[in-house]
């Protein structure tokens, strides 16, 4: 029920209308994440391996945001908000949340290229404690070690946005001043296969932007309105300017909670959330057109097309590790990835 | 507990209250109707600052709205769960009956959204059972659910339909409980994975079920929340296991130490928000009592 009401997380046909007439107007004004669709460019995303969160994490980032063109001048004096994946964390079960020394790793690689501050920011969509959600995910004592700063978002000042997405319901979005402080958005998710959504990426990940206070505990708000229409519209509208996604550990079968730990040995990441997400999807073994979201964002927040995706450091054919996905798991139904 | 320890706390909270009586949720942050009740219920059970904690429940009655709701935000009415907070701000005092009356003929007339249990369905839970939600229009669950039975129950004049209302909440309350003990947010199973019990929530759902189900209805919930899965000295951890165990007489002197400990992480984390200081310091001023905050008392 957490993760979805009675009301169902797919697209109804209104929503799929408004997703066209939507996705017109991003076409003409040029709305959604910083690669835009249409001829234009392709994404890059950048994949690397790592074999467990011992490696040199920090100079894996450093090396992938050189790959991906990520100037010092374009850091430079940035504000640079780090959002992890702490939806419900328990102790002694790391696979559920973006891990501390990946959040430790992007924090080093932003401040090294430049950037003028890095805060770490969550609003966990189960737990209002948010010091709890810090101690037992483990990232509370890394942020002490390395002097980082923390926001709860679930409980801060809001303010309310244009929803520059119109997919959902949903209206307007009360979303953290926090997030207007900042000059990047990142994305620091965890690769994960999902119970409703068939999986969480860096897109998904953004649910926790969303202020529980205005949202709720969980943010039964987003489920009643469509977890697939809301997620388009908070990606749409908080636009994260990069995505990285810890899938050194990733969890499979009923997440984001309640699967499994599986070791992926990779991280990748990017400037679209969508392509990032897309490339995560196949080294899952799963197909991104068949996730509704990511289809519904083709074309509109970036791509998706595997021809339109450069990929840089390791081939996807090579990291492939087919997540488990469950026969009683509608939104993981018929979503694997042809061989 | 030292009450003087607590001293230096309770200044902290003093210097965020304004002179209109609303206190801001942060040292140097703008009011919010959450902070301005937590803070009222803290001073008053400790019994300090009568002057302040008046002006913090006036502040509140400026903030109800027409239909009894006192909404977090002007421009977002549906998140009314401060109203149940305002209300135990204000029910020490009998000049706010009136605003208490219309605070709970919001709530029974506002449960969460239910549905049709399906048997053979990926819930474990009873959606059709009716409690208390976050946020208007949505599902029913455990922690507004347990703040609202807390407060109404301490009603002085209960209204018609208040004893079932009450009722249904507990056995909602009792059919999220997790079968090993505990309870998370609200949900049990999903799918066919039982979910994790959390610390606060088990705190909530403790703390309204005394008095409303024998305590062999919670022994492994009661062991959960006293045992070392639930001994993080953090804000609502810390708070809500006091309030939890102190309901059922079971808030020993570590339980109430752990409030200082709790307060005492200030110096790793920063201030905290203003709720959360004013909880811990109204479970430490309360001895996990929660019923006694709202009690009605000579320092009303």
């Amino acid at each position: 029920m957490a993760e979805r009401s009675h009301a169902g997380g797919g697209m109804t046909r209104r929503q799929t209308l408004r997703l066209l007439g939507a996705a017109a107007l991003a076409a003409a004004v040029g709305t959604g994440c910083r690669e835009t669709a249409g001829p234009g460019p392709k994404s890059s995303v950048f994949v690397a391996k790592a074999s467990g969160y011992d490696a040199d994490l920090g100079d894996i980032l450093r090396r992938g945001l050189a790959e991906l063109g990520v100037s010092r001048e374009e850091l430079a004096g940035k504000r640079v908000l780090l959002k992890p994946n702490l939806v419900e964390p328990h102790a002694g079960a790391g696979h559920i949340n973006t891990h501390p020394l990946v959040v430790r790793a992007a924090a080093e690689a932003f401040l090294a290229g430049g950037a003028a501050s890095v805060l770490v920011a969550e609003g966990a969509g189960h737990r209002r404690d948010a010091l709890l959600v810090l101690e037992e995910s483990g990232l509370g004592e890394v942020l002490a070690s390395e002097g980082l700063a923390f926001t709860d978002l679930n409980s801060g000042p809001v303010h309310l946005a244009r929803n520059l997405g119109g997919v959902s319901k949903l209206g307007d979005l009360w979303l953290p001043e926090a997030l207007a402080k900042v000059d990047l958005v990142v994305s620091v998710a965890k690769m994960k296969t999902h119970h409703w959504a068939g999986a969480t990426l860096s897109m998904k990940n953004l649910f926790g932007v969303m202020p529980g206070a205005v949202y709720g505990w969980p943010k039964n708000v987003l489920h009643f309105a469509g977890i697939e229409p809301s997620i388009l519209d908070i990606a749409a509208t908080v636009r994260p300017g990069f995505a990285i996604v810890d899938g050194i550990v990733g969890m499979e079968g009923d997440g984001p909670i309640m699967g499994d730990p599986v070791a992926a040995g990779v991280l990748v990441m990017g400037r679209s959330c969508l392509a990032v997400d897309a490339s995560c999807c196949r080294v899952m073994g799963i197909d991104p057109s068949r996730l509704g979201y990511l289809r519904g964002a083709d074309g509109r927040l970036g791509t998706i097309d595997a021809a339109r995706i450069e990929q840089r450091g390791e081939a996807l054919a090579a990291v492939r590790r087919d997540f488990v996905l469950l026969d009683y798991v509608p939104a993981q139904h018929g979503i694997r990835l042809a061989s | 507990m030292d009450h003087d320890a607590l001293k230096p706390y309770f200044a902290a909270l003093r210097e965020r209250t304004r002179p209109d009586g609303a206190c801001a949720l942060t040292p140097d942050g703008e009011p919010r109707p959450d902070a301005t009740a937590w803070a009222a219920m803290a001073l008053h059970a400790a019994g300090l600052a009568p002057e302040a904690v008046a002006a913090a429940r006036a502040a509140l009655a400026r903030l109800q709205a027409a239909d009894g709701r006192v909404p977090l935000l002007p421009g977002r009415p549906e998140a009314a769960w401060p109203t149940v907070l305002a209300m135990a701000a204000w029910l020490p005092d009998p000049a706010y009956d009136g605003r208490v009356r219309a605070g709970a003929a919001w709530l029974l007339g506002h449960p969460g959204a239910t549905w049709k249990k399906d048997p053979n369905g990926i819930f474990g839970h009873d959606p059709s059972i009716k409690g208390w939600n976050w946020i208007e229009g949505t599902h029913s669950w455990v922690e507004p659910t347990s703040q609202a039975v807390l407060v109404l129950a301490a009603l002085p004049e209960p209204p018609a339909g208040l004893g079932p209302a009450l009722d249904e909440a507990a056995r909602l309350l009792l059919d999220r409980q997790l079968p090993d003990g505990g309870w998370n947010y609200g949900n049990t199973r999903v799918f066919q994975n039982m979910l994790l019990p959390i610390p606060e929530c088990t705190g909530h759902a403790l703390a309204a079920l005394a008095g409303r189900a024998g305590r062999e209805a919670v022994t492994r919930s009661l062991a959960y929340l006293s045992g070392p899965d639930c001994a993080a000295a953090t804000p609502l951890c810390a708070t809500w296991r006091a309030f939890g165990l102190g309901a059922w007489d079971a808030a020993g002197p570590d339980i109430l130490e752990n409030l200082a400990v709790a307060l005492g992480r200030q110096q790793r984390y920063g201030p905290y928000d203003t709720p959360l200081l004013a909880q811990l310091l109204a479970a430490a001023a309360s001895r996990g009592r929660f019923a006694d905050i709202v009690r009605r008392s000579a320092h009303g």
